[in-house]
């Protein structure tokens, strides 16, 4: 058995008062890709957030590598929804940020940056400035800076939300084929099923709010998938299953059903 | 790749017809002008002329009278403009950074901001006489308080998607200040600057027109009070040329440092 990367033991997180996250639990392994889907609001990113350390759990624990971990840390990166690149700053610059306030030095972070700009394929934008870049192009800078520390977990939070549809699948492809090369642990939050999926070792799919770990779906796909692994009949039954467990889920809470996405 | 769009940088549109059309503008200003001064339609006492004014302008640049006014002024402004800078700059970042400290300076600052300038000059001449100092004074409380307003809101302004990056990433507070809150509030900073550059330009002309004996602003009101019209136009153009130079040369340094950002003219 592989050995646990990431563990959430009963983690809950209360806004106001009001509870966003309901003692979520659940293990990743090294290398694994899981995806996390679920009604828009289930409290998904903010999962993230709190996994991140942004923001304290109310209650529960957070542990990588088998140590508990609060706040921050360098074991962790989150590539955020939006990409929030320094406008002032070049491609190569963004990405050394996370370098930076680690103390590396000027050349290793130049270095490191100029090969994580090969491995997003990102070749000859290294002066760009974000502004001169297309919002597929910034996500890739968003996630190589991510990279660019070197963290144990890689927490990506729709980071193709606001791409258009064909971009988003180019993006979901090149992301594989990065992880693959990396082998790095991630977890991907989404409320796109198909994405989910496609990605995926695992889906959890999560309830409407407050968000709580509903099921867990395995999609039975070979790797390394191309996109045409979306016209399979595995994947059309995964996607459809997950589906009827969201709606299901929707239809127990009339209240915020109509905003399952 | 599909998504890989081809950076375009993104051009003004030129700016040498801009200059032109400005030219004509002015050109077609002074020509009617001076038409109107030759035909004697209104009275040169009241109206001078542009051949006139240039005249003047022979006159007080060989008697040295213009270079002696212009050099006085030139200090004062320099002096308190630069006064405003090296205090304002970090007095206002700190204002904005630390809460407390903003929370201490704003309600003066405000305070001082409600009031004209202008008004506060006669006690300035009570507490430091009539001369270079009393100058100075005010033309740093004016740039100062444009430099303050102008900083305050850009560190203030910062993006809090910078601050969660930077917190993600676990940035020192020094990181966080000098890597993004500072970077993200250049262009206030500079929008500050030139607003302040316009200010002192004006208050150390309007304080020698007040009290003093020398100066760009001595020489408007000495010229006005002895209708000698084309020496006050004189001066006058000189304090606006000066201006408009001083404008310039900052907008070419906002351009050069906001180069990272898509322009729109």
């Amino acid at each position: 058995m592989a050995k646990k990367k990431l563990e959430l033991k009963d983690l809950s997180f209360e806004y106001a008062s009001l509870a966003a996250l309901d003692g979520v639990s659940f293990d990743v392994e090294e290398g694994e890709f899981v995806s996390i889907v679920g009604p828009s609001g289930c409290g998904k990113s903010t999962m993230l957030s709190v996994i991140d350390g942004l923001i304290p759990a109310t209650r529960g624990k957070i542990v990588v590598d088998g140590k508990e971990v609060r706040g921050p840390g360098h074991d962790r990166a989150l590539v955020f929804q939006e990409p929030s690149l320094l406008p002032w700053r070049t491609v190569l610059a963004n990405i050394t940020f996370g370098l930076e306030c680690q103390k590396a030095t000027r050349k290793e972070a130049a270095e490191k940056a100029h090969s994580l700009i090969r491995l997003v394929g990102l070749d000859g934008f290294a002066d760009a400035y974000p502004y001169q870049l297309s919002g597929g192009m910034q996500q890739r800078v968003n996630l190589a800076r991510a990279l660019a520390v070197d963290p144990e977990v890689l927490l990506m939070d729709e980071p193709f939300a606001a791409l258009d549809a064909q971009t988003r699948e180019v993006m979901q492809a090149e992301l594989l084929g990065i992880w693959r090369r990396t082998d790095k642990t991630v977890l991907f939050v989404t409320h796109q099923i198909d994405e989910a999926v496609y990605l995926a070792d695992r889906v959890i799919v999560f309830t409407g709010r407050p968000g709580r770990v509903q099921d867990i779906v395995v999609p039975r796909l070979s790797r390394p998938r191309d996109l045409s692994v979306k016209h399979s009949r595995d994947f059309l039954s995964c996607v459809e299953r997950i589906w009827s467990l969201i709606q299901a889920d929707g239809k127990k809470l009339p209240e915020h059903g109509g905003r399952a996405a | 790749m599909s998504d890989l769009a081809i950076p375009r940088p993104i051009r003004l549109p030129r700016i040498s017809e801009r200059a032109a059309i400005g030219t004509v503008s002015i050109s077609l200003g002074v020509v009617a002008w001076e038409l109107v001064a030759r035909a004697g339609l209104v009275s040169p006492v009241l109206l001078s002329s542009p051949s006139a004014i240039v005249a003047a302008f022979g006159r007080l640049l060989a008697s040295g009278e213009l270079e002696r006014h212009l050099i006085v002024s030139g200090r004062e402004f320099a002096v308190g403009l630069l006064l405003a800078i090296v205090i304002g700059l970090p007095v206002s970042v700190l204002a904005g950074w630390n809460t407390r400290a903003g929370w201490f300076l704003q309600p003066l600052v405000s305070a001082l901001y409600a009031a004209p300038t202008v008004a506060l000059f006669p006690l300035i001449i009570i507490f430091l006489g009539i001369g270079f100092w009393d100058k100075v004074l005010l033309v740093f409380i004016s740039g100062f308080l444009q430099i303050f307003i102008a900083t305050t809101a850009g560190i203030r302004a910062t993006d809090r998607r910078w601050v969660r990056l930077a917190l993600s990433f676990k940035a020192s507070q020094p990181k966080l200040f000098w890597s993004i809150v500072l970077p993200g509030a250049v262009p206030y900073l500079l929008l500050g600057l030139r607003l302040a550059v316009g200010r002192c330009v004006v208050n150390v002309v309007v304080a020698e027109m007040l009290a003093s004996e020398a100066g760009v602003g001595y020489m408007i009101a000495f010229y006005g009070n002895t209708f000698k019209v084309a020496e006050v136009f004189v001066a006058l153009i000189s304090v606006v040329v000066t201006g408009v130079v001083l404008n310039q040369l900052l907008l070419m340094v906002e351009h050069h440092v906001g180069r990272w950002r898509p322009t729109v003219q």
